[in-house]
């Protein structure tokens, strides 16, 4: 089950809340003399994105202006995202929805400005039984109310997509699609929902095509002609088909290991047994957080005041003892010659990730995979037809006809 | 320190330099074999799997093998599928072509319990049905046996992202090369039949290593495959 928390007017409740404007009150943010972002009485006063200040000023004089501060809306968000992991390492930023600030950078590409400039948020409840799940949702829904003073808007779905048109369909209440029902409940709603620019929402219009339901209704062929890749993905999404997993969000936190002495450290034998000890203290403590770490810094200060450092960037997170070893003997060694003894250590493990790791994908039993492997096909085999999904037993493997060898039934046979 | 010394040490820093800046395997010292630890499944034919240089295909990650039919690109898959079978994974056989062979497959060593064959009617839908199963991440390797088939490469950049977060070895068996995201490409061909007086035993097939992200680019290597009751690997 995923939560999709969408948070509207994010920017402008994070500014409410920083410079503690009243709620009632009007605020819009200001960058270069123009409105990126308003609160939803400002909007509804015809406050638009894009207005200059005097614009705005003119429709409603009592607009409490705010300066674009990035920082401090990063933080609220932080913060925000910092609470829903009391629930659950399993929730990630979503930045399909254009509300541009929360990240550095600009988007890679450009989206259809979404309405209610809102913030998303996905949650992945795994296998909780769907009253639990919306007790839960009832608990996250008060705890961001208290932390934002707004309300978000939920909506709960076997994917992430659907959860998100649902949440749109929330006033307060978080929104269900059943298992199953998804190209129902879908099919009425605009495109606007789907990841688009603004030239693909152009052409699809001018198309004819204007609810999910008619976009998902198309032949695959006609739509990978008319937009390549994106057309599968547009028809998938359109479809209720998404399975997309919730990336666990990375907490900007660095783990921190140091040693310092007073004479310098001259055999390189003493500094490997070192690394050795500040690997095992760092594992203890990740394994204390329950995280991983993906990039490992080493740095050294040396007798002549000179600061060596290297850095690495491992494929996949780890936070064993042995594995952060072998990673500092090898740092270690990219130091090269140590042109004096060595008088301070550091050692930092960023990238921390919680400890909900994919590579035990690699370790799942066959059961446990076959039985995922059936769902699969049984969800393959509504799309398409049965026909096309075969399991092959002996029949009689002695026969002199090659193809009376073996036998092909369906997957739905007994 | 001393002039020799004094270079070492140089070209020592600059090596330190490159690996900081395009990673540790941008340049290795000749004489020392690399020992890159990726997620794989071993061919079956030991001298492939030492020529790929992590073992075997990769898992995660899009392999092709290019090669006409009874050239043997079907017997590395098929074997690869084998192993994968031994150490209980499920696998499935997206058979476009039509041509799969489940008596050969069992020759192979393959277990049928542990496999799913996929007919698809269009390579659209074919794709459609790969994506949705390396997604789920309920397949510990496929085959896609496009035969002569070719389809949109816009499209196979789509499996990337599902595919490097699965532990799915994805084998692409095609005629002539066609999935440009391939980390591993082989070529794949026939060198001659294999003879016992005057019935035919094997066949030695010569596999030329096209692409390889993990390992440098080797020799062709030769594999012997035999045909006496059930289909063998090198040494026959």
């Amino acid at each position: 089950m995923i939560v999709c928390v969408r948070l509207p007017y994010f920017a402008a409740s994070a500014a409410r809340r920083t410079y503690q404007i009243a709620l009632g009150a009007p605020v819009a943010i200001v960058r270069h003399n123009k409105i990126v972002a308003t609160c939803a009485y400002a909007a509804e006063a015809g406050v638009a994105i894009g207005l200059t200040v005097r614009q705005a000023q003119t429709l409603l004089p009592e607009l409490h202006l705010v300066d674009d501060d990035a920082d401090s809306q990063r933080q609220m968000l932080e913060h925000v995202l910092n609470a829903l992991a009391e629930f659950t390492p399993l929730i990630e930023y979503g930045d399909e929805q254009g509300w541009r600030s929360a990240r550095r950078g600009r988007p890679k590409h450009k989206r259809l400005p979404d309405p209610q400039q809102s913030a998303v948020i996905y949650i992945d409840l795994e296998h909780l039984r769907s009253a639990d799940a919306e007790l839960l949702v009832g608990q996250m829904g008060v705890l961001l109310g208290i932390e934002l003073g707004s309300v978000p808007r939920v909506g709960m779905a076997n994917g992430k997509f659907p959860a998100l048109a649902a949440s749109w369909a929330s006033l307060g209440e978080a929104v269900t699609i059943p298992s199953g029902d998804e190209a129902d409940c879908l099919a009425g709603l605009p495109i606007t929902l789907l990841p688009i620019d603004p030239e693909t929402y152009r052409r699809l219009t001018m198309l004819g095509l204007r609810t999910l339901g008619q976009v998902a209704a198309l032949p695959l062929d006609a739509l990978l002609i008319q937009f390549g890749g994106q057309g599968y993905l547009l028809r998938l999404l359109a479809q209720g088909h998404d399975q997309r997993r919730v990336v666990p969000h990375r907490f900007g936190l660095v783990e921190q290991v140091t040693r310092e002495f007073d004479e310098p450290l001259t055999y390189r034998s003493v500094v490997e047994a070192l690394l050795r000890s500040v690997a095992f203290e760092l594992a203890e403590r990740l394994r204390a957080k329950t995280c991983m770490g993906r990039t490992l810094t080493l740095r050294l200060r040396l007798e002549n005041d000179v600061w060596r450092e290297r850095r690495v960037t491992l494929r996949q997170p780890i936070a064993d003892a042995l594995h952060l070893e072998r990673a500092l003997i090898a740092l270690l060694d990219r130091v090269g010659r140590l042109n004096g003894g060595v008088l301070h250590i550091v050692v930092s493990m960023e990238n921390l990730t919680p400890l909900v790791g994919q590579q035990l994908d690699l370790f799942t039993y066959s059961a446990e995979q076959r039985a995922r492997l059936l769902k699969t096909v049984d969800a393959l085999s509504a799309r398409y037809d049965a026909n096309r999904f075969w399991w092959i037993s002996p029949a009689n493997p002695s026969a002199q006809r090659i193809e009376l060898r073996y036998r092909l039934h369906g997957v739905h046979e007994a | 320190m001393t002039h020799p010394e004094r270079k070492r040490t140089g070209l020592e820093t600059a090596l330190a330099n490159l690996q900081a800046r395009w990673g540790v395997r941008i340049v290795r010292k000749l004489g020392k074999p690399e020992t890159v630890t990726v997620p794989h499944l071993e061919t079956g034919f030991a001298t492939l799997d030492r020529a790929l240089g992590i073992g075997g295909l990769p898992r995660g990650h899009v392999s092709e093998l290019v090669g006409a039919p009874t050239s043997g690109a079907g017997t590395v898959a098929l074997k690869t599928l084998a192993n994968a079978h031994y150490i209980g994974e499920m696998t499935v056989y997206l058979d476009l072509s039509g041509t799969f062979d489940a008596d050969y497959a069992v020759r192979c060593g393959v277990r049928l319990a542990n496999l799913l064959l996929v007919r698809p009617t269009s390579d659209a839908e074919a794709f459609d049905i790969a994506y949705t199963l390396v997604s789920s991440g309920s397949v510990g390797a496929l085959i896609y046996d496009a035969g002569a088939e070719m389809y949109l490469s816009v499209v196979w950049r789509l499996l990337l992202a599902p595919l490097a977060n699965s532990a799915c070895a994805f084998i692409y068996l095609s005629e002539s090369a066609t999935a440009e995201s391939a980390a591993v490409r082989l070529y794949i061909e026939r060198e001659r039949w294999l003879y016992r007086r005057r019935d035919v035993r094997g066949y030695r097939a010569r596999v030329t290593i096209l692409e390889n992200k993990f390992s440098a680019l080797r020799n062709p290597v030769s594999v012997l495959i035999g045909f006496s009751g059930a289909v063998a690997g090198d040494g026959v």
